[in-house]
C-alpha cells in the first residue's frame, strides 16, 4: 500500500509541523550562537591584546594578530603594586582566603547539617525554618551593623575576620549537605557503633566519608564563590587586597585614554584562570549542583 | 516546642551504648545532646553574632543619629522623615528629568531591576531554554558557555562589558552611535542605567537558562508524545505543556527577581560607580558602609530597614498570588 504521508506531502500537519520546527531551531540556533559569541569575545580579545605591548595596543592594532607576543605583562603585573599591595600578593591572599573560607565554610555547614539530619533535640525544627527564612526572606541596611560588630570584636581589616564572616553555615551549602545526610541510611552508623565507634568517629569516619559528593559538589561552588568575592574582602580586609579588590583598583589606575590595558587585560586573565580551570575540571558537577539549588518543577 | 519524651533520636535507636565494651557515665541521650551541642557551638554562635545582632543592632541604629566619632543617641523616627523629605521634596536634581529628584531616581532605578528581571529576562530565558531541550545542534556547548558569567569574577565580567563600548578602544561605540545613542553611554541618566541594565541582562541570562533548562529536562516525555499527537505547535507546547510543568521554577524566579530591588547593587558599583545616576537603595547603603563613617551608618540602617519592611511582605504577597494558577507540579 501506498504511503499515504508521501502523498499527501507538505499538507500533513506532522510535516507542517516539522518544517516550522526545523526553521523555528536554526532561528533561535542563530540567536543562541549570536549570544554565545557576544560571551567569549570580550575574553578572546582581552587574551589576544594581553599578548601585545602597551606601545602596540595604543598605536591601534586592537583586533589584529600581535607583531610580537610579549609575553612580559603576565610578569610586570604580577609585580605591579597598587596601594603598596602587588598583584602576586593579592593572588595569594585570594588562594589563602579561598582555600580556608571554603574549608571552614563547608566543614561547618557539614556538622550542622549532620546535627538537624541525624539527631533529635529541642529547637531542631526552629534552626532549620530560621536557616530556610534567612535565605528566602532578604534584609537590607544591615552591613553598617556588620562593620560595627567588626569593629567590636577587634576583627576589622583582618584575613582571621573575614573568615569569621565566611564561616558562617546556615545557607545553601547546609540545605544541600541537610538533604544528603538525610539520604543516608543510619544503619550504616549503626554497624560502627557495633564496631565500638563512637558519635564523633561515626560522623569523621563514616558519615563524611559517604558525603562526599554532595561535599565535594559544594566545595567546588564554594571556592569559585570566595574567589570571586568582592564585598566582603573589600569592606573588612582592605589592607589584604584580594584580587577581586585589587582588579578593580588596578583598572582605575591602569585604565584610562593614556593607560596600559594590555596589563589590565593580563590581570583579568590571571583573575579568571582558576576559575576556568575549576570549571574546566567540573562543569558538569557545577551545572547539576546550580541545577539542584533546592528548585522544584 | 517538640516534646522530649516521645522523640527519640536515630542515634539512641542505633544504639550507640549498646557496644558491651564501652560504659559511660551519662545517659544515651545526655550523650547525644552533648555531641550535638559540641557541633553546633560554633555553628550557632556565629550565627547569632552575624545575624541576630548584626539585625538588632541595625533595628537600634535606624532610630538613632551618630556624629563622626561613633557618639550614638535616640532620635525617635527623625532618620525616616528624613528619607521621605528627601525623596519628595529634596531639590538636588542631575538627572535632567524634571520631575525626579536624585533621590526618586534611587527608587526608579532599583524597581528597575525586578521589572527587567521579570519582563525580559525570565521571558528570554524560558524562550532560550524552551530551545534548548528540543535537540538543538551544540546545546551542551551553549549551556557551558551561557553559564560561564557565573564563574567568572564580577569585576573582570563588568570590565569585559564596559571597555566593549569604551570611545577609543569600544569595538561596539561605532554600532551604539550608529543605533542613535549619544556619547559617554554611562555618564548620562537614563542611557547610563539602561547601560547597567543591559548588562544584568546580558550575564544573567545563563544563570536563569541553567535552572529552567533542569526544570524543563524534568518534564516526563510523554507529556511531549502527547503534544505531538495532538499536534500542538511550538507555542501551544510552551503555554501548555511547559510553562505549567516548570511553574514552581518560574516562580522562584520572579521572587529573586523582586529581591534584586534589595541587593543589587554590584554591577552599578562596578560598572559606573554611581556616576550617572545609576545609584540603587543598596549602593547607596553599601557606599555609606564603604565611608566608615558612623554618621552615615544610622541613615543606611533605617533607609535598609523601611525598604525591607515595605518589600518583604510584598514579595511574599506575589509568590503566594503566583504560586496559585498551576498550584504544585507534581510529576
Amino acid at each position: 500500500m501506498e504511503d499515504l504521508s508521501n502523498v499527501i506531502g507538505p499538507r500533513n500537519p506532522k510535516k507542517q509541523r516539522h518544517y516550522g520546527f526545523a526553521f523555528g531551531k536554526w532561528a533561535v540556533f542563530g540567536v543562541f550562537a549570536i549570544y554565545a559569541v557576544s560571551l567569549l569575545f570580550p575574553f578572546l580579545w582581552m587574551l589576544l591584546n594581553s599578548f601585545k605591548s602597551g606601545e602596540e595596543f595604543m598605536s591601534g592594532n586592537l583586533f589584529g594578530w600581535p607583531k610580537q607576543f610579549y609575553g612580559m605583562n603576565f610578569i610586570e603585573v604580577l609585580n605591579y603594586e597598587v596601594e603598596g599591595q602587588t598583584v602576586w600578593s593579592m593572588f595569594l591572599n585570594s588562594v589563602l582566603v579561598t582555600v580556608l573560607g571554603t574549608t571552614i565554610n563547608i566543614f561547618f555547614s557539614a556538622c550542622a547539617a549532620y546535627c538537624i539530619a541525624k539527631f533529635r533535640f529541642p529547637f531542631r525544627r526552629l534552626i532549620y525554618g530560621v536557616a530556610i527564612f534567612t535565605m528566602v526572606v532578604p534584609i537590607v541596611g544591615t552591613l553598617p551593623s556588620q562593620v560595627v560588630m567588626m569593629e567590636l570584636f577587634h576583627l576589622q581589616d583582618s584575613i582571621v575576620g573575614v573568615l569569621f564572616l565566611y564561616s558562617g553555615c546556615f545557607g545553601f551549602n547546609f540545605i544541600l549537605l541537610y538533604s544528603a545526610f538525610s539520604s543516608i541510611s543510619w544503619s550504616y552508623a549503626e554497624a560502627a557503633s557495633m564496631d565500638g565507634a563512637g558519635r564523633f568517629k561515626t560522623f569523621f569516619t563514616i558519615m563524611l566519608p559517604m558525603a562526599k559528593g554532595p561535599i565535594i559538589a559544594c566545595a567546588i561552588l564554594q571556592s569559585i564563590t570566595l574567589w570571586n568575592d568582592y564585598s566582603t574582602p573589600f569592606l573588612f580586609m582592605p589592607s589584604h587586597m584580594t584580587l577581586a579588590v585589587g582588579l578593580q583598583k588596578l583598572q582605575n589606575e591602569l585604565g584610562g585614554s593614556s593607560g596600559n590595558y594590555p596589563m589590565v587585560f593580563s590581570s583579568m586573565l590571571i583573575a579568571l584562570l582558576p576559575v576556568l580551570i575549576l570549571y574546566i575540571c567540573f562543569q558538569k558537577k557545577i551545572i547539576e549542583n546550580t541545577n539542584a539549588g533546592g528548585l522544584k518543577g | 516546642m517538640e516534646n522530649l519524651s516521645s522523640l527519640t533520636s536515630e542515634a539512641i535507636d542505633a544504639g550507640f551504648e549498646r557496644n558491651p565494651k564501652k560504659k559511660h557515665r551519662f545517659s544515651r541521650r545526655t550523650l547525644d545532646y552533648i555531641f550535638v551541642f559540641v557541633m553546633l557551638l560554633y555553628p550557632l554562635g556565629q550565627f547569632l553574632i552575624t545575624w541576630g545582632f548584626v539585625n538588632i543592632n541595625s533595628l537600634i541604629h535606624a532610630f538613632q543619629v551618630a556624629d563622626i566619632y561613633g557618639n550614638y543617641s535616640w532620635c525617635g523616627f527623625d532618620q525616616f522623615a528624613a528619607i521621605f523629605n528627601d525623596l519628595f521634596h529634596s531639590k538636588v536634581n542631575t538627572t535632567g528629568v524634571s520631575w525626579l529628584n536624585n533621590t526618586s531616581v534611587i527608587l526608579i532605578n532599583s524597581l528597575g531591576f525586578a521589572l527587567i528581571t521579570i519582563f525580559i529576562s525570565l521571558p528570554l530565558s524560558i524562550l532560550f531554554s524552551y530551545f534548548l531541550a528540543k535537540k538543538m545542534p551544540l546545546a551542551n556547548v551553549f549551556r557551558v558557555i551561557f553559564f560561564l558569567p557565573n564563574i567568572i569574577p564580577v569585576v573582570a565580567l563588568a570590565f569585559a562589558f564596559s571597555i566593549s563600548f569604551d570611545s577609543t578602544y569600544g569595538y561596539l561605540y561605532d554600532f551604539m552611535r550608529a543605533i542613535g545613542f549619544s556619547d559617554s553611554f554611562f555618564a548620562v541618566w537614563p542611557t547610563s542605567q539602561m547601560m547597567v541594565y543591559l548588562y544584568c541582562i546580558w550575564a544573567g541570562l545563563g544563570y536563569n537558562v541553567i535552572l529552567l533548562s533542569g526544570a524543563i529536562g524534568r518534564i516526563p516525555k510523554e507529556l511531549f508524545e502527547s503534544a505531538e499527537i495532538d499536534n500542538a505547535g511550538y507555542f501551544k507546547e510552551l503555554f501548555h505543556v511547559v510553562i505549567p510543568c516548570i511553574w514552581p521554577t518560574i516562580v522562584t524566579l520572579v521572587v529573586l527577581g523582586m529581591t534584586n530591588v534589595l541587593t543589587l547593587y554590584l554591577q552599578p558599583y562596578l560598572l559606573t560607580a554611581g556616576e550617572g545616576n545609576t545609584y540603587t537603595i543598596s549602593l547607596d547603603i553599601f557606599l555609606a558602609t564603604a565611608s566608615y563613617s558612623p554618621s552615615q551608618y544610622c541613615s543606611a540602617a533605617a533607609k535598609g530597614l523601611l525598604c525591607s519592611l515595605i518589600w518583604a511582605p510584598l514579595i511574599l504577597l506575589t509568590r503566594h498570588l503566583i504560586s496559585k494558577p498551576f498550584g504544585d507540579v507534581d510529576y
